[in-house]
């Protein structure tokens, strides 16, 4: 038999599913009428807060609303969850809240089911990005506050020592030992600087020392720099060849600082251990004095730079860097 | 007697811990897992309160409204704000423009429930580190709370510090604005 009214059929339909659910209440904000099956336990003349205390604080509004009907904007609360939250697995709904003309205020109540689930969705990947674009925004503002501090650093080298240092040297001729003093301590701001500068060139490049280091060149520029001074050995560098990685001007000029500050018959050794490229500077004579010299800290601060260390022994310096494992 | 129910707004920018406090507050938990809120979760939560004048103790049912955080629906907060006794403002001791946002949020008070109590809490203070960049936001939001009148609470949902008081404190302030 066909239905008398399709449309109360189909109501009825979705208020016994409590896919709407109609309270009516007065301007006491007392229920005055229910329907639906969420709300079919609701007790008729009860305060509604008693039910939904989410309106608890809105009597003002409800009675408003009760007394000067469709004047009133409704109110539209679009999720809701009572008890706890979406985690809990609590029942959220939407309410929404208007004038009833001349018959109290009428309440909306539909409950949020699977599209809920994915507005959450939403707003948790909104959050999650947004947060993360803060952490982005924060490491940039970190690294230009670093590359700032490395320009005053670079400014105060130039202009805060090396000049001063080079008018001192200039009208210290004449004084030797004056004048000696003044070029060792530019020669010490140079390196630095050469340093610094090798150094920034390599963060700038990511920081991150992945390319191999030509060995056998780099032991060959020694031999050239420091002709006749050193005998340099390398009969290991075939097994080290590609696995040291990093920039080959720092690792040039750790090693290098250290050799032109050592004293005595000095020989360059390369070899590999505890899978690690070594070179040890053998034949020193003032391993002490080195302690004292800033060349020192210039070679560890350079081999820092490439994860690898420098180590003095009483007639050797040692530099270690870390082989990257064979493929 | 039926207790009072008073409604009570938490606001803030989105993951600034506004649901742990809650949820540190009401039940005693705290989970590391950042769940965003959608809408508004609203819990019942009796207690008893002290009257800061009278030394009464008064029995309260706060109605506590955990609001979606973020500036981006400040309209719907206008709605979600209608009735309250008063609010929470909460800012990230790890994010200072948390801090900056809590100017927002309280315009928005103040236009709809202008002269209620409300209290700023900074939050996360248990990753407190000492650094500079913290202890500028720190300044920050005390200076923020002294511009805006407002006292600040500094709490750890995760630790707990400072949680019972700061609800205890807002619904005093709410139970002496009723006298």
């Amino acid at each position: 038999m066909q239905p008398s009214n399709p449309i109360q059929l189909a109501q009825e339909s979705l208020l016994n599913a409590g896919i709407i659910n109609v309270v009516i209440i007065d301007r006491g904000a007392m229920i005055q009428a229910v329907q639906g099956a969420l709300v079919a336990d609701w007790d008729v003349g009860q305060p509604v807060t008693d039910q939904l205390y989410v309106l608890a604080g809105m009597e003002a509004l409800i009675m408003a609303m009760a007394d000067q009907g469709t004047a009133i904007d409704p109110i539209e609360l679009p999720a809701v969850f009572l008890g706890g939250n979406h985690e809990d697995g609590d029942l959220g709904v939407s309410v929404r809240m208007s004038a009833l003309d001349g018959a109290g205020v009428l309440l909306l109540l539909r409950p949020l089911e699977a599209d809920g689930a994915v507005d959450q969705q939403a707003v948790q990947q909104h959050n999650d990005l947004a947060l993360l674009g803060g952490q982005v925004a924060k490491s940039q503002t970190q690294a230009e506050l670093n590359m700032t501090a490395r320009e005053t650093l670079f400014d105060t080298l130039r202009w805060g020592f090396r000049a001063p240092l080079s008018k001192l040297a200039q009208a210290a001729e004449g004084q030797e030992a004056l004048a000696s003093l003044a070029h060792d301590a530019l020669h010490a701001v140079d390196d630095w600087l050469d340093l610094l500068s090798l150094r920034t060139q390599l963060e700038d490049e990511d920081g991150l020392p992945t390319e191999p280091i030509a060995l056998a060149s780099l032991m060959d520029g020694f031999r050239a720099s420091f002709d006749g001074q050193i005998s340099a050995s390398d009969d290991s560098i075939a097994a080290a060849s590609g696995r040291v990685l990093g920039s080959a001007a720092i690792l040039s000029k750790g090693i290098s600082s250290i050799l032109r500050a050592a004293e005595g018959s000095l020989s360059l050794v390369f070899t590999v251990e505890n899978a690690s490229a070594v070179w040890t500077i053998r034949g020193v004579e003032n391993g002490s004095a080195l302690v004292a010299d800033y060349r020192l800290e210039l070679a560890r601060s350079a081999l820092m730079s490439l994860a690898g260390s420098v180590s003095v022994g009483d007639d050797r310096v040692v530099f270690s860097v870390p082989l990257k494992a064979d493929a | 007697m039926a207790n009072l129910a008073q409604k009570v707004c938490i606001v803030g920018e989105f993951s600034v811990g506004k649901t742990s406090l809650i949820r540190r507050y009401v039940r005693g938990l705290f989970s590391e897992d950042y769940k965003a809120t959608l809408g508004v979760n609203c819990y019942n939560h009796a207690g008893q309160f002290q009257h800061p004048t009278t030394g009464e103790t008064h029995s309260i049912n706060l109605i506590l409204w955990d609001i979606e955080g973020g500036q981006q629906k400040s309209s719907m907060l206008n709605t979600y704000l209608i009735g309250a006794s008063g609010a929470l403002l909460i800012a990230d001791l790890t994010r200072p423009e948390t801090i900056q946002a809590v100017d927002h949020y309280f315009n928005l008070l103040e236009s709809v429930i202008p002269g209620r109590p409300k209290v700023l809490a900074l939050n996360k203070v248990d990753l407190m580190d000492g650094s500079p960049t913290m202890t500028q936001t720190l300044a920050m939001a005390k200076a923020k709370a002294k511009a805006l009148g407002l006292r600040l609470v500094q709490t750890s949902a995760s630790k707990g510090n400072q949680v019972p008081e700061l609800f205890a404190g807002l619904a005093s302030d709410i139970l002496r604005l009723r006298d």
